[in-house]
């Protein structure tokens, strides 16, 4: 398993760095900024690593909701704050590299703006459609798209849209995408038959288990944990996916010892079980604690997997 | 000013701008997007056409109350000034120094010369304030 | 029916001491917050979560809507006695609150309001608990189509309270509804009128707009008219005593108010995308409407205004938990909220939530009800020490008054960016209200304008953008007929609305 050789990684950064680096403390408060409004997702993991990072370290951290444009008001604000290790922030990749990529001269701030101390989650998004849909794959979806005359298609985020785009640009299947809100909001369109099918991201799983929903793909660029049966959509036969990242950076220049004792205390309060527990329950997925390196490069990796999207 | 001036000079308002939507505001500031039904400046120009025309009404019909005392303004906008101004140094100084500062302003702004009162909007105020956020909610003040 | 054995032992879990004294706390907490202007029970209930971690999941949660409860109440408090709603739910409450406490009743005014919020609640929570599951089914059947012509009824209210001109009042729809425009387009995620200001991605913020125009512009007149006046005192009590109470007559006079309001506000509840506001607003709209005439004109003190609106907003609340207990789907924030709540203690809403959980539900069920009852107990306590709070002179109310408003809008918008588009919805509130634009039709209007395109957007690619294809849509239908209807039946009598949106 891919999560098991980077916790075995992480594993190791942690120890090295924690024999080298454990003299770093902050000189106050730190502040970690979360890219959400309060009672999201984001929030709750957010307060949740910040109040076990605090018990275990000593440290007074505290946790401050930035909200805008999916985490872009926060990045272009902590973008201009020192880089001290004092100020933190929280985001989820997608809604950064689309901006990035879409409109970069709007943004006032690029990758390089950042160092990147772990990622936190994956956020494992399927595409799901009720159980007595006459489908039970893309092809399925496809066909009934074409006999139909248009199925349509829930999503709520951006680089969803272009994922069914690519797949109706290579198939013809004339799907009409129905733009929502939230997972909650998919979900309902969903089972109450206003659409045929929808992404979800952890909400669905329930109903999975319920029988009244089943998963049609994995928009991941793997498998999900709690559905091993079910293939990708690159596996599906088209070559794309969707990997959100929930990860915490600082503004770059952080010194090292500083950089590595936070990163390390992130993975800490990731492996608790109490936030382990927690990060199951609401996002339905492990957490996973890659460190600085790995993170930064899954950025930049994110970033060309968007121009892809975008076809840029 | 009489009231159906004010009400004229305000229907122009509206529907100027509205036409300041429909002529800049509107193509600078939303993207041009070339499929779908709703387009990102669909409905901000139903508005601005919906303001242009009912502005344009209202100048002519000039209806409707007019409530306004020049005093009440004035005072109003030093208020309102005083505020922008406490905003700018909440930034600059902080919620500790500047909070105490704009309340003891807006206190002598409404002629209070009782020291008892003077104080509990100067220092208990603020001090309640600190309490709940900081203490209570364990948030951070500016 | 689940069995009898689950039901009791859900209840006998729901009173116990521990739990008691937890929904308690979460209730004074509430009822404060609320009462603050700009720090809402939404805010409190996040920042509480966390802290819920170590308990039994049944006392945070009892907990949790203890603090949502409260904060129903909490927002009547400063908009009866100082015309600045505390949440901006509670926003309608000052059209007759005000004028009452005025006279000389604040605490008559706020005893009505505490008195209709919980009996309001108390409704709806017990439609939740006999009907959640067959309810919330119904409510699915609720799609974009049929939402999005919800969204027109809901708009169809405000030619209630449109005031004296029909042209200032069609002027401020507009301008709301450009306002709510301002953010990403729902359709395809552009951003739209920043200006460079990222804090406006999601839209400008509801709580500073209303804030700003509802209780930071109220509050620059008062200081205004303090300063002409010299201080005074904020509220001179009248008559104590007997005058002060709510008998039971009175309130007995409020029931038709009240049940409609139950009802709008549970209804409104149920669905999801409509919001407390607009319910409260309606109920307000609709019980002026059905008045028998024979009390204060509407406006003027109007218990029943009060009841009207305040059994609205609070009803909403019961009903929220509906489509969350019934399919897992949140409603509103403060039901998302619940559900995050509910999840890191383990535990899935859903549609298997009853039989997995039954127990549970029952002890919410149990500590709901029992929030009510500490809400009217707490409450009594809580309004006898805000009225003599408010005791102090105008030269100390107002200028607190506009220091915790800045607070709360720094708070809950993360930043002074969200204090600056308060105090411009202050003065461009002010000036509409001088110039005699219905501040009130403006708010409704941005409040409902971004659901409404979203959901007119998701109607139109279901629809093909073909009204023909409505017929498949019933409900979507009579829900259309039935705002155009509103629209005549509220038109035609304006001549007797013209209080609610003058300025006074």
């Amino acid at each position: 398993m891919k999560i098991k050789t980077l916790l075995a990684a992480v594993a190791a950064t942690c120890l090295s760095a924690g024999v080298a680096l454990a003299d770093w403390s902050p000189s106050g408060p730190v502040k970690l900024w979360i890219g959400f409004g309060a009672g999201g997702e984001t929030d709750t993991l957010g307060r949740l690593i910040a109040k076990e990072m605090g018990e275990a370290t000593g440290w007074n951290i505290v946790v401050e909701n930035k909200p805008g444009g999916g985490g872009i008001a926060m990045f272009t604000q902590l973008a201009t704050v020192p880089a001290d290790g004092m100020t933190l922030g929280m985001g989820v990749t997608m809604p950064v590299l689309v901006n990035l990529t879409v409109r970069p001269d709007e943004i006032p701030f690029k990758l390089a703006s950042f160092d990147y101390l772990n990622t936190v989650a994956l956020a494992q998004l399927a595409i799901v459609a009720k159980k007595d849909a006459p489908f039970d794959d893309l092809a399925g979806l496809v066909a009934y798209s074409k006999e139909k005359g248009g199925a349509l298609v829930a999503f709520d985020a951006k680089p969803q849209e272009l994922l069914m785009n690519f797949i109706d640009g290579e198939t013809e299947a004339g799907f009409k995408l129905v733009s929502t809100k939230s997972s909650a909001e998919e979900l309902q369109q969903l089972l109450g038959g206003h659409v045929d099918a929808a992404f979800n991201a952890g909400a669905h799983i329930p109903y999975l288990e319920s029988g009244e929903l089943k998963m049609i793909a994995s928009a991941n660029a793997s498998r999900h944990s709690y559905a091993p049966d079910t293939a990708t959509v690159q596996e599906q036969g088209h070559d794309i996916y969707v990997d959100p990242w929930f990860y915490i950076a600082a503004p770059a220049g952080l010194p090292e010892e500083a950089k590595m004792a936070i990163s390390k205390a992130i993975s800490d309060a990731l492996a608790s079980d109490a936030t382990k527990e927690a990060i199951m329950n609401t996002m339905h997925t492990e957490p996973s604690m890659a460190g600085p390196e790995d993170t930064k490069m899954m950025l930049e990796a994110g970033l060309k997997n968007v121009g892809t999207l975008f076809g840029k | 000013m009489t009231p159906p001036l004010l009400n004229r000079l305000s229907g122009l308002a509206f529907a100027g701008f509205g036409a300041a939507l429909l002529l800049w505001l509107i193509p600078a500031h939303t993207e041009t997007v070339s499929y779908g039904f709703m387009r990102p400046d669909t409905l901000p120009k139903v508005c601005a056409w919906a303001l242009l025309a009912l502005g344009l009404v209202q100048a002519a019909l000039a209806g409707g109350g007019v409530a306004v005392d020049f005093y009440e303004t004035g005072i109003v906008a030093i208020t309102a000034l005083l505020s922008a101004a406490a905003v700018w140094g909440m930034g600059r100084f902080g919620f500790l120094v500047t909070g105490p500062v704009f309340a003891a302003v807006l206190v002598a702004l409404i002629g209070e010369r009782r020291p008892v009162w003077i104080l509990a909007a100067v220092a208990g105020a603020p001090a309640i304030t600190w309490l709940v956020v900081v203490w209570l909610l364990g948030r951070p003040l500016p | 029916m689940p069995e009898l054995s689950i039901v009791l032992g859900g209840l006998s879990d729901a009173f116990t001491l521990v739990n008691l004294l937890f929904v308690a706390i979460g209730v004074a907490a509430g009822q404060m917050v609320g009462a603050i202007p700009g720090i809402g029970p939404i805010m409190a209930m996040a920042i509480a979560i966390p802290f819920t971690f170590a308990m039994d999941p049944l006392v945070a949660i009892s907990f949790l809507v203890g603090i949502n409860k409260g904060g129903l109440f909490g927002g009547a408090i400063p908009a009866v006695l100082i015309n600045t709603p505390g949440t901006p739910d509670a926003a309608a409450t000052t059209l007759d609150g005000y004028p009452l406490a005025r006279s000389g009743k604040p605490v008559k005014a706020t005893r009505m309001a505490l008195f209709a919020s919980v009996t309001g609640d108390t409704a709806s929570d017990l439609v939740l608990i006999t009907l959640a599951a067959p309810l919330a089914g119904l409510a699915l059947k609720m799609g974009p189509v049929e939402i999005c012509a919800l969204m027109v009824f809901a708009f169809s209210i405000i030619s209630g309270l449109i005031g004296d001109s029909l042209v200032k009042g069609l002027i401020a729809a507009a301008a709301g509804l450009l306002l709510a425009t301002v953010g990403l387009d729902p359709e395809h995620g552009t951003p739209r009128f920043y200006f460079g200001y990222f804090e406006l991605y999601d839209g400008a913020s509801l709580v500073a707009v209303a804030i700003g125009m509802l209780a930071v512009a109220e509050i620059f007149r008062r200081i205004a008219s303090a300063r002409r006046a010299g201080p005074q005192p904020t509220i001179t009590l009248g008559a104590g005593g007997a005058e002060q109470r709510v008998s039971f007559s009175e309130y007995w006079s409020c029931r038709f108010a009240m049940a409609r309001g139950a009802l709008i506000g549970t209804v409104l509840g149920a669905i999801p995308g409509i919001g407390s506001t607009a319910a409260a607003y309606m109920s307000y709209a609709a019980a002026k409407k059905g008045d028998p005439g024979n009390g204060p004109a509407f406006g003027e003190g109007n218990l029943r205004g009060i009841a009207a609106t305040e059994s609205a907003n609070s009803a909403v609340m019961g009903a929220n938990l509906i489509p969350l207990l019934g399919i897992g789907i949140p409603g509103s924030i403060g039901a998302a909220l619940l559900i995050s709540a509910f999840n890191i203690h383990g535990i899935q809403p859903g549609p298997l939530l009853f039989q997995t959980q039954g127990r549970l539900i029952y002890g919410l069920f149990g500590a709901m009800l029992m929030a009510n009852l500490m809400n009217l107990l707490i409450g009594q306590l809580s309004l006898r020490l805000w009225a003599r709070v408010i005791r102090a002179p105008e030269s100390v109310i107002f200028p607190s008054a506009l220091l915790f408003c800045f607070i709360g809008v720094y708070l809950s918008t993360g930043g002074l960016f969200g204090v600056g588009l308060m105090l411009v919805a202050a003065v461009v509130g002010y000036a509409m209200t001088a110039l005699g634009y219905p501040v009130i039709v403006f708010i409704i209007a941005f409040f409902l304008g971004a659901g409404f395109e979203s959901s007119l957007s998701q109607a139109l690619v279901i629809l093909d953008a073909n009204p023909v294809n409505l017929l498949g849509h019933p409900i979507a239908l009579a829900l259309l007929v039935v705002a155009a209807v509103t629209v005549v039946w509220l038109a035609r009598g304006r001549n007797g609305l013209d209080s609610a949106g003058s300025p006074d």
